[in-house]
């Protein structure tokens, strides 16, 4: 009969929520068809003790945290903010029959969920399974193009060797086998198998950094301010006006992009976290120097972060890099 | 909601969907409503699919489908929208338009005997996309050192520029490359902007697909081929590279010379004796179809040499369906 249990998978979307106006808007359309499903109607059943004003939806959150399987929840539906607990991971919500769209916030250690519209008829139960995607799990994000620079006195054979922690899907240029021998020379350049190279490359998928520290130290940085604010602290740090100009090619139109940023730098021992570089003869100093910037709604008040000074006598070795990071304040519901 | 928390989402769906197999499958089926029907024969239930933004000229096109991986059906749409009558049970659909949309794809439907279900059907149109016209250096080559002027007039909104442009970049250059403005020392001048584009059709462009593992080497050969330097070439790998080996499969077209006028309009004073263009457009690709090969011609770098690369990713047709 209609109140047996009818399985289903009819599937709705995260949705989109429509913005419009604004790059974000034009963006979207590429971004629009890699679009992942994160309500999954999963049941559906008739239930004749409900009046003709009743409905109910039920949602079992998923990939929740065994500790969380009983946590409160925000909620709102069609913009209407309620709080409300989660029972065995289930939360049941009584509405009325029609269409209505809801947005869950559980916790700092998930990211807020949107449905689409949800449209249910009278009388009947709907559950749904919400995919929640967790904020500090191990999500891969890259680092991005760690480039090696190295400025003996003299012309020098170097062997680089780099150990990558934890990466996934690296990708190296030159082709890096057990290490890069080359010969490098005093104006930067390297030459290996007969061919000139400005630097050694190398990226990885790896953990995020921001999201695993304490961010109490950084820069907040509107966008407008990208270019200066780059050329500032690279310049006070002691990059070379090509090494600059590398980094904020790459980095910039990143940083330019977003209304405001959070950014921290890392330098030195701490960027062993992501891969131990061995530099044979070993240099005189070497440097390296890493960027973490995310996204954020409006500017945060941070303690600046105090940064070095690189010496450049003797054989300099000098590597930057870094992440475009998913670490957010708290905010929203 | 909040723009940041958005992106953040989407960073991560993407990130996760990428690793999952029904990476093609877009979330374009949308159930709408599920009522009882009549008149149906036994285990039967009726799907009925609405396009919800199709062109006025489509509602009415003919639709190539295919129902769980079966033979190709043709059917006609009526008002952008059509019925499939099936047996009760979970069917998975692929539709194909025509080229301006791109092919959508469902996860599996339920249906249940003696009902119709709703769905309405979000299409993905292959043209007037925007795309960022990624990362176009130039570098200059004079052969003794002189001023120089350079005028990019992009087709679309300059998104970033490095060193800062305004209405023009001068400066000195040197033999070396090397480029003097306003006492600093840079290699190449950087820009970017956002375009409007139509999605890649390997069936219509001469191109190449290449596989995740042989991407580096792909483009060794064509940058070789064409006649950059060994330092051009790894700073167009370094960017490129990565990017295209997180795909399975892509489809590469590139664009010299003259065809670049389509994104930018480059000037460079005093005019240099040999001025080489160079874009790629690439996108994932997973359709089997074998584009016709693309000839590409080399640079001169005889004299004042002046190299510009840039690209852009565009998704791209694999539209299996069609004939």
């Amino acid at each position: 009969m209609r109140n047996a249990l009818i399985i289903f998978s009819i599937l709705t979307f995260a949705h989109v929520q429509a913005q419009p106006g604004g790059d974000f808007y034009e963006n979207r359309q590429m971004e629009d068809m890699k679009r992942l499903v994160q309500f999954h109607l999963i049941d559906t059943a008739f239930q004749s003790d409900y009046s003709q004003s009743e409905s109910q939806f039920v949602f079992q959150f998923e990939n929740l945290m065994s500790s969380d399987s009983n946590a409160f929840i925000s909620y709102s539906i069609d913009s209407v903010n309620y709080d409300g607990q989660l029972s065995a991971g289930q939360i049941s919500i009584m509405t009325t029959p029609g269409n209505h769209s809801f947005q869950f916030y559980l916790n700092q250690n998930y990211l807020e969920v949107f449905s689409g519209i949800l449209s249910i008829p009278a009388q009947y139960q709907h559950t749904y399974s919400v995919i929640l995607f967790t904020r500090r799990a191990e999500v891969p994000i890259v680092t991005y193009k760690p480039v090696i620079y190295l400025y003996p006195e003299t012309e020098t054979t170097v062997e680089v060797e780099l150990e990558i922690h934890n990466g996934k899907n690296p990708f190296y240029y030159p082709e890096y086998n057990e290490n890069w021998t080359c010969v490098a020379l005093p104006d930067g350049n390297i030459e290996m198998n007969g061919i000139d190279y400005r630097y050694l490359f190398w990226e990885a998928e790896q953990a995020d950094h921001l999201e695993e520290i304490e961010v109490n130290e950084g820069f907040s940085v509107a966008g407008e301010d990208a270019v200066s604010f780059l050329e500032d602290k690279l310049t006070q740090v002691g990059f070379t006006s090509e090494e600059r100009a590398d980094f904020i090619t790459f980095w910039g139109p990143k940083l330019a992009a977003n209304e405001n940023s959070l950014v921290r730098f890392e330098w030195n021992q701490t960027c062993d976290k992501f891969a131990e570089l061995n530099i044979t003869p070993q240099p005189d100093h070497v440097y390296r120097f890493y960027i973490f910037m995310s996204a954020i709604d409006s500017e945060v008040a941070t303690q600046p972060q105090a940064l070095p000074k690189f010496n450049r006598e003797g054989f300099v070795a000098l590597e930057w890099g870094g992440q475009i990071s998913n670490y957010q304040p708290n905010t929203s519901l | 909601m909040m723009k940041s928390t958005y992106l953040l989402l989407l960073f991560l769906l993407i990130s996760m969907i990428s690793f999952a197999e029904e990476k093609r499958i877009a979330a374009n089926f949308i159930f709408e409503k599920s009522e009882p029907a009549s008149g149906l024969p036994v285990n039967t239930g009726v799907y009925h699919f609405k396009f919800s933004d199709l062109d006025k000229v489509d509602l009415s096109a003919r639709i190539t489908l295919s129902c769980d991986d079966g033979m190709n059906e043709t059917i006609q749409l009526k008002k952008g929208a059509f019925e499939y009558q099936v047996t009760e049970g979970s069917h998975r659909f692929v539709i194909y338009v025509n080229d301006n949309y791109f092919e959508v794809y469902s996860h599996n439907l339920p249906l249940v005997a003696n009902e119709k279900h709703y769905y309405s059907i979000r299409t993905f149109r292959t043209e007037g996309m925007q795309i960022e016209v990624d990362k176009p250096i130039i570098y200059l080559y004079p052969e003794s050192t002189a001023t120089f002027e350079v005028n990019v007039e992009a087709k679309g909104e300059m998104a970033f520029t490095y060193p800062p442009y305004n209405e023009n970049w001068t400066g000195t250059m040197h033999p070396n490359g090397n480029l003097e403005i306003e006492g600093e020392v840079y290699k190449y001048l950087f820009w970017e902007s956002k375009q409007e584009m139509d999605a890649l059709n390997p069936k219509e462009t001469a191109g190449f697909v290449v596989t995740s593992d042989n991407i580096t080497s792909f483009l060794e050969e064509k940058l070789n081929y064409v006649g950059f330097t060994a330092s051009e070439r790894a700073d167009f790998i370094t960017f490129w590279g990565p990017q295209m080996q997180k795909e399975e499969q892509v489809f590469v077209t590139f664009h010299q010379d003259l065809d670049c006028n389509a994104f930018a309009e480059l000037n460079i004073s005093p005019a240099p004796d040999n001025l080489h263009r160079f874009y790629m457009s690439w996108g994932a690709y997973d359709g089997n179809h074998i584009p016709k090969a693309q000839e590409l011609t080399p640079f001169q770098r005889e004299g004042f040499t002046a190299i510009e690369w840039g690209g852009q990713e565009i998704p791209t047709i694999s539209n299996t369906l069609s004939l």
